[in-house]
């Protein structure tokens, strides 16, 4: 009977290590993909009020991406930012926002993948949409995660 | 004599430590290719083994919708209707973070032939995402964008 107690006990244990793993994956997963997600969110916030500081941090010196403005790849985080930043100018974002985003999380390294919509007000006054299907990846580095790169696709609808 | 074996042991040493070695860089290319190649010759099996079970896409510009794996299955395979197939890409340059993921950024170009004849042309920009699996690069996500 105790052999038996005993044996139930271990199962036991072993069902509740099984389970609490389990809903610690699953946490831990989504907690990155939140993490992800308000990374992006506060790296257009810090673009917005011009505090590249705080977005340069979270961008790595490899950095590539795809845009609309040019056709081929910018390769590193100093052309990208010399070209990004003086674009900044031509404008100012009333709204940034990500529809539909998913991200996929693989050990240290995450894809964000979601359709922008924003809404930028230019110089002259004149109001605009924006949107694209966008990729950023992120990969963790000495514990900060980075961007290290992001394609700002065409999005074919309605678009002139 | 022994100066020989010495050089002749020292070479093949050099040679196998290569190809032992051979980098991160050049087995996810490796990988692309493959899957290149079986997407041409409409071998679905083979495309579909360099692949994670739930990979994503981003489309040319036929939809502004991500697809799931499933949504770009049915499109892959929906290739085999098509005379003919031919997929290049080029200019390619990866980076690999970790020696476990991989990104591939490059230019493409993209001709189909339908069976009545017409031919299609596309090109544009893709941006290829990676993960090494139990040592096998495998494709999670790939984005495809209009040349502007």
């Amino acid at each position: 009977m105790k052999t038996l107690k005993n044996v139930s006990f271990y199962f036991f244990m072993v069902f509740l290590i099984g389970l609490s793993s389990s809903i610690f994956a699953q946490t831990s997963s989504s907690s990155v993909e939140n993490d992800i997600i308000a990374l992006t969110y506060k790296i257009w916030k810090a673009e917005n009020e011009n505090d590249m500081a705080t977005r340069n941090k979270y961008i790595s010196d490899d950095y590539t991406e795809f845009n609309s403005d040019y056709s081929t790849r910018i390769d590193g985080k100093t052309k990208n930012f010399k070209l990004s930043d003086a674009n900044i100018s031509g404008g100012k974002s009333l709204a940034d926002e990500m529809l539909n985003p998913k991200v996929q999380v693989f050990g240290d390294v995450a894809i964000l993948t979601y359709n922008f919509a924003g809404v930028i007000k230019k110089n002259d006054g004149e109001v605009v949409t924006s949107k694209a299907k966008s990729t950023r990846v992120y990969v963790k580095m000495n514990g900060d995660w980075k961007l290290v790169h992001a394609n700002f696709g065409f999005d074919s609808i309605n678009n002139n | 004599m022994k100066h020989f074996i010495l050089t002749a042991v020292l070479f093949l040493f050099v040679v196998l430590a290569g190809s032992t070695f051979a980098g991160d860089k050049e087995d996810v290319m490796a990988t692309l290719n493959s899957t290149i190649e079986a997407f041409n010759k409409h071998e679905f099996n083979a495309y579909f083994s360099n692949f994670v079970d739930d990979n994503t896409e981003f489309p040319y510009v036929v939809s502004p919708l991500r697809h799931d794996a499933a949504m770009w299955k049915n499109f892959i395979q929906g290739t085999a209707l098509l005379a003919y197939v031919n997929y290049h890409q080029q200019d390619s340059e990866v980076q690999v973070y970790n020696g476990n993921a991989a990104v591939i950024t490059g230019y493409y170009t993209f001709s189909w032939m339908e069976k009545g004849g017409q031919m299609n042309y596309q090109s544009g920009r893709a941006s290829m995402f990676f993960v090494k699996q139990d040592g096998k690069w495998l494709t999670v996500h790939m984005h495809f964008s209009k040349m502007f």
